[in-house]
């Protein structure tokens, strides 16, 4: 058991990193209302680093935004992620940013969380236990879903295989299941699409514009069907879709002009 | 500028305040050009980039955005206000992609800006198309404006 367990959560250090000092003390006065009764606060990326190095005993839970000035959140969990002391802090990214990709990324750069500004006090305080949780237990085992429109297959399969993550992806339109992809590693290994299998089932796959996605981390698969290297098939993924795009495309200029 | 978007920019100011404040706003019938009679003496502006790039700002006068501030913090001081303005546009540009689905094209939002006092001047470079929303919450009345390039992108000088 590590020594973070044995600390009852409320007694654990919670750092606040915003750059808005209405939103730190809004979190100040969840967590102190949520039991938490040592909260520090960081105005950006850098002040939070010098926090988490300097704080004894050390940070048990970090709240972090996304857009700040001199280090923004992600940027600092790349610089978390290095320093021993602080490899099992869970963080859970508060952000206005909702796009699925943005969450992806935020997830891929080691959040364990992801709340969404303006939130519900309980939405956070859930999201909060969750994230104390996986940091004394076990590493967590990733679940996403989203929706095709906000972020495209090709641009899923580019984080996932950043993350090196490991699982299936499933795809459904309107309900109805239509294919899912293996991945190994961050690698794309299998893929089955209505009935085809393979590169060209992949491709069939990046090519919709709709439909949900639901990843589940878990072993590799076993055996792969997918002959091509992901980049590649990235690649020609997305040389597809520009191709999409540039045929969609219809300009035509119009002027306004401010107060 | 798209329908789709308008109704999403209107949904997503509603949903911020019903989430930060516990109340909707009353939204006015959204208009391309400035509101002739609207005082605004702060604005919280954000830059947006990605497949369209373009500005989310939140308008109010000075006095609308203490009020606000009010029912956040107890004594807002003058970094207060300036958060709130900022923070309001922050939210709304970064939810406005969840609203709007397939109408709006993923956007990354910048550091929110506030711009202080009543006679300035924008000026878009670019070919744009633009909405102003007004807005009345209370005692409170505040505009929403979203700028977008075309999606032909022309440029002109």
């Amino acid at each position: 058991m590590t020594e973070g367990a044995r600390v009852p959560a409320v007694e654990k250090h919670v750092l606040i990193v915003d750059d808005s000092n209405i939103t730190r003390q809004i979190l100040c006065r969840l967590l102190r209302d949520f039991g938490f009764t040592k909260v520090l606060e960081a105005k950006d990326g850098h002040e939070a680093l010098d926090r988490v190095v300097a704080s004894s005993p050390p940070i048990g839970l970090i709240l972090l935004d996304w857009n700040m000035p001199r280090l923004s959140g992600v940027q600092f969990l790349a610089r978390l992620k290095p320093l021993k002391a602080a490899r099992r802090i869970p963080v859970i990214m508060v952000s206005a940013e909702s796009s699925t990709q943005r969450i992806m990324e935020a997830l891929a750069a080691g959040a364990k969380g992801y709340v969404i500004k303006p939130f519900h006090p309980n939405e956070l305080r859930v999201k909060i236990l969750e994230a104390l949780r996986l940091g004394d237990i076990e590493p967590p085992r990733t679940a996403l879903s989203g929706s095709l429109a906000d972020v495209g297959l090709p641009a899923l399969v580019q984080l996932m295989s950043a993350a090196a993550l490991s699982g299936m992806l499933s795809i459904a339109v309107d309900g109805a299941p239509v294919g899912e992809v293996g991945l190994a590693h961050g690698e794309v290994r299998t893929c089955r699409c209505r009935g085809a299998v393979g590169d060209e089932a992949f491709l069939d796959l990046a090519s919709l514009c709709d439909g949900r996605f639901d990843f589940v981390a878990g072993d590799p698969p076993a055996a792969g069907n997918v002959l091509g290297s992901t980049v590649a098939l990235l690649m020609e993924a997305m040389r597809r879709q520009d191709e999409r795009l540039r045929a969609e495309r219809c300009p035509g200029p119009e002027e306004a002009s401010g107060p | 500028m798209n329908e789709a978007v308008v109704r999403a920019l209107t949904s997503t100011v509603s949903g911020i305040f019903s989430r930060l404040f516990g109340e909707e706003p009353e939204a006015g019938p959204p208009t391309p050009v400035w509101l002739e009679r609207f005082r605004c003496t702060m604005a919280g502006v954000v830059g947006l980039a990605g497949a369209r790039s373009g500005l989310l700002a939140v308008h109010a006068d000075r006095e609308g955005v203490e009020s606000l501030a009010r029912r956040l913090v107890p004594s807002p001081g003058d970094a207060d206000l300036r958060d709130t303005i900022s923070e309001l546009a922050n939210m709304i540009a970064g939810n406005l992609g969840m609203h709007a689905r397939g109408a709006l094209p993923v956007l990354a939002s910048s550091l929110p800006s506030v711009i202080e006092g009543e006679n300035f001047y924008v000026r878009f470079v670019g070919a744009v198309e633009r909405v102003i929303l007004p807005f009345t919450f209370g005692d409170v009345r505040f505009v929403v404006e979203l700028v977008l390039e075309h999606p032909g992108g022309a440029r002109h000088d």
